[in-house]
């Protein structure tokens, strides 16, 4: 993968990305880590196919990705439930391109709610869920709808200190299980302890237009904690390259 | 002696009426999903559609109604010519706020919702069904009560029209209450009156109203927390968990103070501040392609037209042009006339408005029982009880203050009862939607009345109060056009010099010529006024009065 990216705007283009690329292997949970205003959305959303890059290709198992496909499904800071549809039908929504008859659809659904723990709650709206059980909810969709890479833009960041602590010791083994057909995570974050906690490779990005600045591998076991002196080594190690890149911003700007 | 044919009748005529409105409303609806979509996804289409909503939004259309109906007496002809020109009036009265509401929302339907449909290759239908018409309910739901009682305005007075000798109408209360008014036989036209008083209760009650509320679950809020379910686990940080607490409790108390709202308030504050929320230029960027199209459709177009005017110069455009050119002080002084009239009432309206919604606002008591009549009165079309009401109270005053005066007085109060109630309802709207907060910093205060007004009610409620008159100054012409020509019973004609009259008058005397040469002059002086005035407004609403987090449903 090689992108670069660009706004049309009207005062005219705006890079935003400069040949940023990476490799993501099977079973790796990946986290992109960059100040706010980077591109890392627009970066996530180039790789589901949302958007088109300038120049560059994002390959999928060695076939270009040429526009979205469920191969790649993405979970949104924002959760994107539709509101008028219950938790049921919002999963349903993953599981409409693939031609099933309307029983197994909800079968399928179900069981995907049921991985994240909502069985029970099939048919509450959006709003009458917890920010928590939202993001189940995008989640069994996300997994419903049989990606082989999931996508993550800052899924915790909504969601209270608490829930999203309780979110993240289950959100590995709900996506690497064997019901799932998820080979590789990729995701969006500024928090660093969140990163180191939970995965395997951090790619720092930084500059305008932003570049890869450093590919950093996490190698620890799990579960893993902050009180842990290599947690904390990793965080240092984290911030240094981070104020490299602000740095490098810096730099770029004047 | 009220028979019970007299009730049964008026009846089917109401309900033919209530079902020209729901068609009309309707098809808007329909349509507008569509263009809506079709704008918001082509920077071409979007430069169109904005130009020609945002100018025809506030134009008085029932003044060019006479023209609309010769030219489909002329084409199609018959009763169905009179009815599709009655749809077609009624149809352009509300078409343009609902397209803009549905155009806004799809414009801004949430980038995530949108990558969800594209990532999970939704059909074209399924991507309609699941979002992009799900997401105007709120907006649709926000203009329904204005939309609805515009839409019954208009009908009611063009169900009977007039035309040089000949008298079309087509079948519906407001043709029943003019045609028994007419022929002297009141008791049948109050009940008349009466049935379709009770049918519109019954509409706003029953079927508006249960909408609305089931419109509000459309909204997309990802943040707002209903109810909160799971247990509390062990805190890693005190202060952490008591700043989560505080958020969850202050999202609390802003969601319990929506919901104490009315319901038809909050979906019109919805509209109105999401509607002020959105950029009014076109954001989607032309490419080169798109541009040539445009300048190669624009320069048809306008070949078409110059075409068109050379072709019928002889027949049509020369006799308006000397129309004009002999009556043009007539003309613009009948016009200032009425723009006095129209500034009048909009003063006077505002003037009303203010201390009966403080008075509203601040004592609930006051509110519990103006608020549902305002919602019902603000359905019943003067255009209905005026034909009733206009001789008798004439003559009596005419007694005291000379007929011209009366008659004048008439026209200020006609054209009043069609404005106030829309201007009360949205300067109530804005000043409900005022956060709690700022209420309370107020008393905290202990600011006096006045301060409260002028700092906090009146600026609260000003982006309401004009996204309000835009579509409401529509509503004050078409007040003037009923009241300043009328017929008695003996075939009297009352008028009063305005352009309206006017217009009527010729409408009357079936003078084509000099009824198109007021249209055309009227027509640019709508443009002029949309481009110079309301945009301005509108920008400055923007600026100036927005508030944050005013916009939830």
């Amino acid at each position: 993968m090689d992108i670069s990216f660009s706004y049309r705007t009207e005062r005219g283009p705006l890079h935003v990305l400069r040949n940023v690329s990476f490799t993501v292997y099977e079973k790796q949970y990946v986290s992109i880590v960059a100040p706010t205003g980077t591109g890392k959305t627009t970066l996530l959303r180039i790789i589901a196919g949302l958007r088109k890059p300038d120049s560059g290709k994002v390959l999928l198992m060695g076939e270009e990705v040429r526009g979205p496909t469920p191969k790649i499904s993405m979970i949104f800071q924002d959760f994107a439930l539709f509101p008028w549809l219950t938790a049921l039908e919002n999963v349903e929504v993953a599981l409409l391109h693939k031609r099933l008859s309307k029983d197994e659809r909800i079968k399928l659904a179900r069981r995907y709610l049921e991985l994240v723990g909502l069985g029970a709650f099939e048919n509450y709206y959006p709003r009458e869920l917890s920010g928590g059980m939202k993001q189940r909810v995008a989640i069994a969709r996300a997994l419903a709808a049989q990606p082989v890479l999931l996508l993550m833009d800052e899924p915790f960041a909504n969601l209270d200190a608490i829930t999203a602590e309780g979110l993240k010791s289950e959100i590995y083994n709900m996506v690497f299980n064997e019901e799932s057909t998820v080979k590789a995570i990729v995701m969006v974050s500024h928090n660093l302890e969140e990163v180191i906690e939970l995965s395997d490779r951090v790619i720092i990005l930084g500059g305008r237009p932003a570049t890869v600045i450093s590919d950093v591998s996490i190698d620890l076991p799990r579960p893993r904690s902050p009180r842990d002196k290599e947690f904390q080594d990793y965080l240092d190690l984290l911030y240094g390259e981070i104020s490299k890149s602000m740095e490098l911003a810096g730099i770029a700007k004047t | 002696m009220v028979t019970l044919s007299i009730v049964v009748i008026s009846l089917l005529a109401s309900l033919a009426t209530m079902a020209r409105v729901a068609a009309t409303l309707m098809i808007s609806v329909v349509t507008g999903w569509f263009l809506g979509y079709a704008a918001a996804k082509s920077g071409m289409v979007e430069r169109v559609f904005l130009s020609v909503t945002q100018t025809l939004e506030s134009v008085p259309v029932i003044t060019f109604f006479p023209i609309v109906l010769v030219f489909f007496i002329s084409r199609i002809g018959g009763y169905l010519g009179v009815e599709l020109a009655v749809d077609f009036l009624v149809f352009t009265a509300v078409v343009w706020n609902i397209w803009i509401g549905e155009y806004e929302s799809i414009k801004t339907v949430a980038q995530s919702l949108e990558d969800v449909v594209n990532m999970y290759r939704l059909s074209f239908i399924s991507k309609f069904t699941k979002l992009y018409i799900p997401v105007t309910i709120p907006r649709v739901a926000g203009n329904i009560l204005v939309s609805f009682a515009d839409a019954l305005f208009y009908i009611v007075v063009s169900e009977v029209v007039t035309l040089g000798t000949r008298s079309y109408g087509v079948f519906g209360i407001g043709a029943l209450i003019a045609g028994w008014t007419s022929e002297g036989e009141w008791v049948n036209a109050i009940t008349a009156l009466i049935v379709l008083i009770i049918l519109v209760t019954v509409v706003v009650f029953l079927v508006l109203r249960p909408f609305v509320n089931w419109a509000v679950k459309y909204s997309y809020d990802p943040y707002v927390e209903v109810t909160r379910v799971g247990a509390r686990r062990q805190t890693t940080s005190r202060l952490r968990a008591s700043l989560s607490r505080n958020i969850r409790y202050v999202r609390r108390v802003m969601a319990v103070e929506r919901a104490t709202l009315p319901v038809f308030v909050r979906a019109t504050g919805y509209s109105i501040y999401h509607r002020l929320a959105i950029r009014p230029r076109p954001v989607g960027i032309l490419t080169k392609m798109e541009r040539y199209v445009a300048i190669g459709v624009g320069l048809l177009i306008l070949a078409l037209v110059a075409y068109g005017i050379y072709s019928s110069w002889e027949t049509t455009w020369l006799p308006i042009l000397i129309n004009i050119y002999n009556n043009w002080v007539t003309y613009l002084y009948y016009l200032g006339l009425d723009w006095l009239r129209v500034t009048i009432v909009t003063i006077a309206s505002i003037a009303v408005a203010v201390p009966v919604n403080y008075l509203m606002v601040t004592r609930p008591r006051v509110e519990a029982i103006l608020l549902p009549v305002l919602e019902d009165l603000a359905s019943i079309p003067v255009s209905a009880y005026l034909p009733l009401v206009a001789v008798p109270f004439v003559t009596i005053m005419a007694i005291r203050l000379g007929l011209t005066a009366s008659l004048e007085l008439l026209v200020l109060i006609v054209a009043f009862l069609s404005t106030a109630w829309y201007v009360i309802y949205n300067m109530y709207v804005g000043m409900k939607t005022i956060p709690r907060s700022l209420w309370d910093v107020a008393n905290n205060l202990n600011l006096s009345t006045w301060h409260k007004l002028t700092k906090l009610a009146i600026p609260g409620a000003m982006p309401a109060t004009i996204t309000g008159l835009a579509s409401t100054v529509g509503s004050t012409w078409g007040g003037l056009e009923i009241a300043e020509y009328f017929q008695s019973i003996n075939g009297k004609v009352y008028m009063v010099h305005g352009y309206t009259a006017l217009m009527d008058y010729y409408t009357a005397v079936g003078n084509v010529v000099g009824l198109e040469a007021m249209s055309l002059i009227l027509a640019v002086n709508v443009i002029l006024v949309s481009i110079f005035l309301w945009r301005n407004l509108f920008a400055l609403a923007r600026r100036r009065y927005r508030m944050e987090g005013a916009i939830t449903l």
